[in-house]
């Protein structure tokens, strides 16, 4: 993992905070397996720093997600999350989230969007002040 | 594929991906008439929407998100014929048999014919003097007709007589077996219905999304779905083979456990982010649980 004060980044997400809201990015044509949710969890949680936060889910690069990698994001993945906004594109991350959403049923409240401007507005409600 | 009939079919299809994923096996797509590609998918979709709810799933279905699954052992004892002799009541479950229901069983039959890999691990397992063979991949034909796969290995009986087949199967404790609900059930004189399961899985995911927070009492849960204490307690134990309040437990100490495990956040902090109401409390439930202090687990959260 390449640290800095406010910028990560592992093989699979970068992450930064602005605004009270945590930023993450999956990289381009990611799989997410259980090892690849097991490790965006543990780095998130640990740049968090424990802070509870909003977070802004970039899916656009996601590829596929397994079973494993649902459940354990759905879970686990909730830790220190206040909520999630999934920002999706037209068909494979739209589908992917939408069935995430709706099967694997994430703990933290959860939100899919195509525009980055209301992803950030539906996240406002849950900054901390 | 823009075309408007190859649009109605993918939605179509859609919708019925997800009625399959949320347990509902009856959604079925009206045939086009159409012989193509698209069509084949549909058709098949259909039928195997059919196969699943007669097999598997006909008395309801808990998606338990992966929280409760749980390695299990299932061991067969077979013969030098390669026949079954005793099984394990994992085994037997799994396979969708009742306990002696799988004795005197040929492995053929069990796997569908498909004996090769089976066979290739039987010769290893022979030239292996130490009796150390590699596991393998084996896919088993259910009662119900389904293919179960498990990471076998097989080891020769001390005797000489005889072996024993070990699998690793990924076990959902909370879904129960199509056998074992029906079982359950003869005690009650009632199946489950759809609608039961459909009620334990909204409370299930519900706790699950407020394990920071205390639970509210099963009366309130009741009013709040829509049913009543009964068939509230009495669905989770059918499905979950646990009370209530023994899950919400389970899982808020699993969540600490985690918490602790993966982040620098006090104790007590965590103790409060998982609804106990004092810390002592919480060690003490933890230490019940886990057999060690909350202070005893590895703590990774640190740069």
């Amino acid at each position: 993992m390449i640290a800095a004060h406010d910028f990560y980044e592992n093989r699979y997400a970068s992450f930064w905070i602005a605004d009270g809201i945590l930023f993450f990015r999956y990289k381009p044509d990611t799989v997410i397996d259980i090892e690849a949710a097991k490790c965006v969890v543990a780095d998130r949680i640990r740049f968090q720093d424990e802070r509870c936060l909003p977070v802004l889910c970039d899916m656009q690069g996601v590829l596929s997600v397994d079973k494993a990698g649902r459940d354990y994001l759905a879970n686990s993945g909730s830790v220190l999350a206040s909520a999630v906004a999934l920002l999706v594109g037209e068909n494979v991350s739209l589908t992917v989230s939408t069935f995430y959403l709706e099967i694997s049923k994430p703990a933290a409240p959860t939100r899919i969007f195509t525009e980055e401007s209301e992803a950030l507005s539906y996240l406002k409600g849950f900054l901390q002040h | 594929m823009k075309r408007p009939h190859n649009h109605k079919r993918i939605v179509a299809m859609h919708q019925m991906l997800f009625e399959m994923a949320r347990g509902n096996f009856n959604r079925q797509i009206t045939a086009s008439g159409l012989d193509d590609e698209l069509e084949t998918l549909v058709v098949l979709m259909n039928m195997v929407a059919e196969e699943l709810k007669e097999a598997v799933l006909f008395s309801g279905y808990i998606n338990p998100h992966g929280v409760q699954a749980h390695p299990a052992p299932a061991n067969l004892l077979l013969d030098d014929s390669d026949t079954v002799t005793d099984a394990s009541s994992t085994s037997a479950a799994l396979l969708g048999h009742k306990d002696s229901g799988l004795a005197g069983r040929p492995m053929f039959d069990l796997l569908g014919g498909k004996m090769e890999s089976y066979e290739m691990m039987k010769r290893q397992q022979s030239a292996t003097p130490s009796g150390l063979g590699c596991s393998t991949s084996l896919h088993f034909i259910s009662a119900g007709g389904l293919s179960v796969s498990a990471e076998c290995s097989l080891e020769r009986l001390s005797k000489g007589e005889g072996w024993i087949l070990s699998c690793q199967v990924q076990y959902p404790a909370a879904a129960g077996s199509a056998t074992e609900n029906r079982d359950r059930n003869n005690g009650t004189g009632r199946f489950p219905s759809r609608a039961d399961a459909r009620l334990v899985q909204k409370v299930y995911d519900y706790i699950l999304a407020h394990l920071h927070g205390p639970l509210p009492s099963v009366r309130e849960l009741s009013r709040q779905f829509g049913t009543n204490e009964f068939k509230l307690k009495e669905g989770f134990r059918l499905f979950l083979h646990n009370s209530i309040y023994q899950f919400y437990t389970e899982e808020r100490l699993k969540r600490a456990y985690f918490m602790i495990e993966q982040s620098q956040i006090p104790l007590k902090k965590i103790a409060q982010m998982n609804g106990f109401n004092s810390y002592p409390n919480f060690s003490r439930t933890f230490k019940r649980r886990f057999g060690m202090s909350p202070k005893d687990v590895g703590r990774n959260g640190g740069d």
